[in-house]
């Protein structure tokens, strides 16, 4: 880590790869979860 | 123009007056909590309540409606009143305006709470905390909540007389951003209320003192959730403020875009009001056409979360980095995890992803009929107010009550066992409600007692009650901590002194577009969406209602 | 700081990465409801919708509620009225062949109730004053409990019934 970069430029350069891959794990959840409760509506029948 | 950087003190006074609601907030977390693991471990067939027969607080349905009214109205209104108070003197750096308003306020809301607490110990109000007509409590509980309302209504209206002196004086500056957030989150809830408020006053408080012979149920339902949702988002609202605009700091870093907090805050000020019908999906007296356009809505309020999910991850990156933390995921790391105040809100933020993609589902207009009234729903919000509000409160209070007790936090380390211990209970308390809604478990029953409950079950109720217990672990590790820091004698050196945390911006505020720091067009909007999604199917329901329902004690 | 308040009013800037995931969170958000719009509309899982209204303190004396229980309206279709009442369903048991379409209407005569019926999709808030209706089929023989999961009182915990699908003769 080059802690000398002053603070200006590590903030121009600051890309939130991390995050990217945090909210891509997010997605990949709620994806999973959301589709398996849907997967139940859809076992238990019609209602019309 | 310059910006004012004379080192504001706050009054001794003021910190008091802030400590008072946090007092409150605490006792009422402290009783309230008692219950869960009681009805935790009733459902899970060890019934605990003879104990508490011989006090006269034996019953399940009263202890249920103690829980509720609580820890979800009491232990959040009253810490977030206190906790906005202070975020609106030191955010703007000058006293309240109008200091005796805001007294009035809170006195207004103690009176109203132990109101509305004798009828419920008499066992006059086992309505639980939803009160639907025509389920019958005593006037004292009704007028006691109105005055809770109306207290916290009058604490805003101090806040918004101290905004406005502020802004005279800084004609061009954008305001603060946690000062925009309280007072964002201040008006939502003002408007919010409007739907409880006529609820109580032309239909339960006339009908329990006799003054009429009915309710109309229906419309009492819609009038509650035209509140009870955007309830959700007061409480919610305060721990995204702090995730915004103070944890960034707490965590070594900065507010990663101040205009996106601001965007994100002012979206859920238009859109956490007209979605209330999701409450109601399987209701009879409503169209299924407005029960999909609030489906819609519903999930255009889900668009602010999944900002914020973005925002707070990425300004705790750029904390992370700055402290040395590398890899893709590995800076997670190099966070201050050792700091009480920091895991908190951490973890409650997990909890929280949680329970995000739970409210989607909740949203998802007929998926909804898997869930309706199960045990997934305290579930969910178990994951909501319980985890991403209580567990954050729970950090917010590890600096807040030494700055205003002027006082330092008693053991942190005990403080991070306490978030871990309820990060861990509510994991598998709350997957294992989800998992018993699923199967069919329904909420809010005394299930000892019941006789379908199959044995399927009784796995995941253990499961349940185990996680019950060590959430009980937690809060009490929290309660102590809470009261030993306020309560000991030692308080902090010379010299010494609590900072009040506020993140900077990686961006100067003064880029942010002056739409996104003025309120007119907000309210404009707000006001016409709340007329488009509730107006037809309100007059609807006004033009036919009819107050039939005699009342029915529970 | 520097002094930018004056002149030109400073517009909405983004992160390039966070303008994508804005994007993304978008189309999922529009790809769920897209989803359930087609089950909803489309396929027939639909939630019950405003049906009617009834007198909530004379809705028991009147037909066809002062009869609640089944009704063969014939080609495999019945119509189950039921009355919920603090603390019991009536009928407490409700009998049909399989294969049949029975479409449930729910009143209650005193409080608000919830009417589950398990492993199908009905699951209605059951108002004093309103007729809550949900329609199923009934493809396989066997023992559907639909239990009270709204809070009705004290004896709330022991409010359940039963839907028995018989095995029509011949068997399968």
């Amino acid at each position: 880590m080059s802690d000398q970069v002053g603070d200006v430029a590590r903030e121009e350069e600051f890309h939130p790869r991390g995050t990217i891959a945090v909210v891509a794990i997010f997605v990949a959840t709620l994806i999973l979860l959301w589709l398996s409760i849907y997967l139940i509506l859809i076992a238990r029948g019609v209602t019309v | 123009m310059l910006t004012q950087q004379t080192d504001f003190q706050i009054s001794k006074k003021d910190r008091q007056f802030v400590g008072a609601h946090l007092l409150v907030a605490i006792s009422a977390l402290t009783v309230g909590s008692l219950y869960g693991p009681l009805q935790a471990f009733e459902w899970s067939g060890l019934d605990l309540y003879g104990l508490l027969e011989p006090i006269g607080l034996g019953d399940y349905y009263k202890g249920l409606t103690i829980h509720g009214v609580l820890n979800a109205l009491v232990w959040t209104t009253f810490f977030i009143t206190g906790f906005l108070t202070l975020v609106m003197i030191m955010g703007l750096k000058r006293p309240l305006r109008y200091p005796k308003l805001n007294r009035v306020g809170f006195w207004t809301m103690v009176v109203g709470l132990v109101m509305a607490a004798i009828p419920i110990l008499a066992g006059a109000a086992s309505v639980l905390y939803t009160f639907y007509p025509p389920l019958e409590a005593s006037w004292a509980f009704y007028l006691g909540l109105t005055l809770v309302v109306v207290g916290s209504w009058i604490e805003g209206f101090g806040f918004y007389l101290t905004m406005a002196e502020w802004r005279k004086d800084n004609p061009d500056s954008r305001s603060p951003f946690i000062v925009l957030a309280a007072l964002i989150t201040m008006v939502m809830w003002q408007f919010a209320t409007l739907g409880i408020a006529v609820e109580i006053l032309t239909m339960l408080l006339p009908a329990s003192l006799g003054i009429i012979d009915g309710t109309d149920p229906q419309l009492g339902r819609t009038f509650f959730w035209f509140t009870g949702h955007p309830l959700v988002y007061f409480w919610l609202l305060p721990a995204y403020l702090s995730w915004y605009g103070m944890l960034p700091k707490q965590a070594g870093g900065k507010l990663f875009s101040d205009s996106l907090a601001r965007l994100a805050f002012w979206l859920f000020l238009l859109l956490s009001i007209p979605v209330g019908f999701h409450h109601q999906f399987v209701d009879p007296g409503i169209p299924v056409g407005w029960k999909y356009i609030h489906s819609l809505l519903t999930y255009g309020v889900a668009f602010p979360s999944m900002l914020t999910l973005f925002t707070v991850v990425a300004s705790l990156e750029y904390a992370a980095r700055k402290r040395g933390g590398t890899g893709l995921l590995g800076w997670i790391r190099a966070l201050p995890w050792g700091n009480p105040v920091v895991s908190a809100q951490l973890l409650a933020g997990i909890l929280f992803m949680f329970g995000g993609i739970g409210g989607i589902t909740n949203a998802s207009y007929n998926v909804n009929l898997v869930i309706h009234n199960t045990a997934w729903i305290p579930g969910h919000f178990h994951l909501t107010v319980a985890s991403a509000v209580t567990l954050s409160f729970f950090g917010i209070a590890y600096w807040l009550i030494p700055f205003v007790t002027q006082k330092p936090l008693w053991k942190s380390k005990w403080a991070t066992i306490a978030n871990w211990t309820w990060f861990v209970g509510m994991l598998i308390f709350s997957n294992a409600m989800h998992v018993l809604g699923l199967l069919g478990a329904p909420r809010r029953t005394e299930l000892g007692k019941a006789p379908y409950v199959p044995e399927e079950w009784s796995g995941h109720l253990f499961r349940m009650s185990f996680g019950g217990a060590i959430l009980l672990v937690g809060v009490t590790l929290f309660v102590l901590i809470a009261a030993r820091t306020a309560f000991q004698r030692q308080t902090l050196g010379e010299g010494e002194s609590i900072e009040f945390p506020i993140a900077e911006s990686l961006r100067d505020p003064q880029l942010t577009p002056i739409w996104l720091d003025r309120f007119k067009p907000w309210l404009i909007g707000t006001i016409v969406l709340i007329v488009v999604a509730y107006g037809p199917q309100l007059i609807e329901q006004i033009g036919n209602a009819a107050y039939n329902a005699p009342p029915f004690s529970p | 700081m520097t002094d930018t308040s004056t002149a030109e009013t400073p517009k909405l800037e983004t992160d390039p990465y966070e303008k994508r995931w804005m994007f993304i969170s978008v189309v999922i958000l529009i790809v769920f409801m897209a989803t359930v719009t087609v089950a909803g509309f489309a396929l027939g899982f639909q939630v019950p919708g405003d049906e009617s209204r009834v007198d909530p303190r004379t809705v028991a004396d009147s037909p066809p509620w002062s009869e609640p229980g089944i009704r063969d309206l014939g080609n495999g279709e019945y119509a189950a009225y039921v009355i919920s009442r603090q603390y019991l369903f009536q009928p407490r048991e409700i009998t049909v062949p399989e294969g049949s379409t029975v479409t449930f209407y729910v009143t209650s005569v005193d409080v608000q109730h919830g009417f589950k019926l398990q492993d199908t999709n009905v699951n209605m808030q059951i108002v004093p004053g309103e007729v809550s209706k949900l329609t199923v089929e009934f493809d396989e023989p066997g023992e559907h409990l639909y239990i009270c999961n709204e809070f009705c009182g004290i004896g709330h915990a022991a409010m359940f019934g039963s839907v028995i699908v018989e095995a029509t003769t011949g068997g399968n």
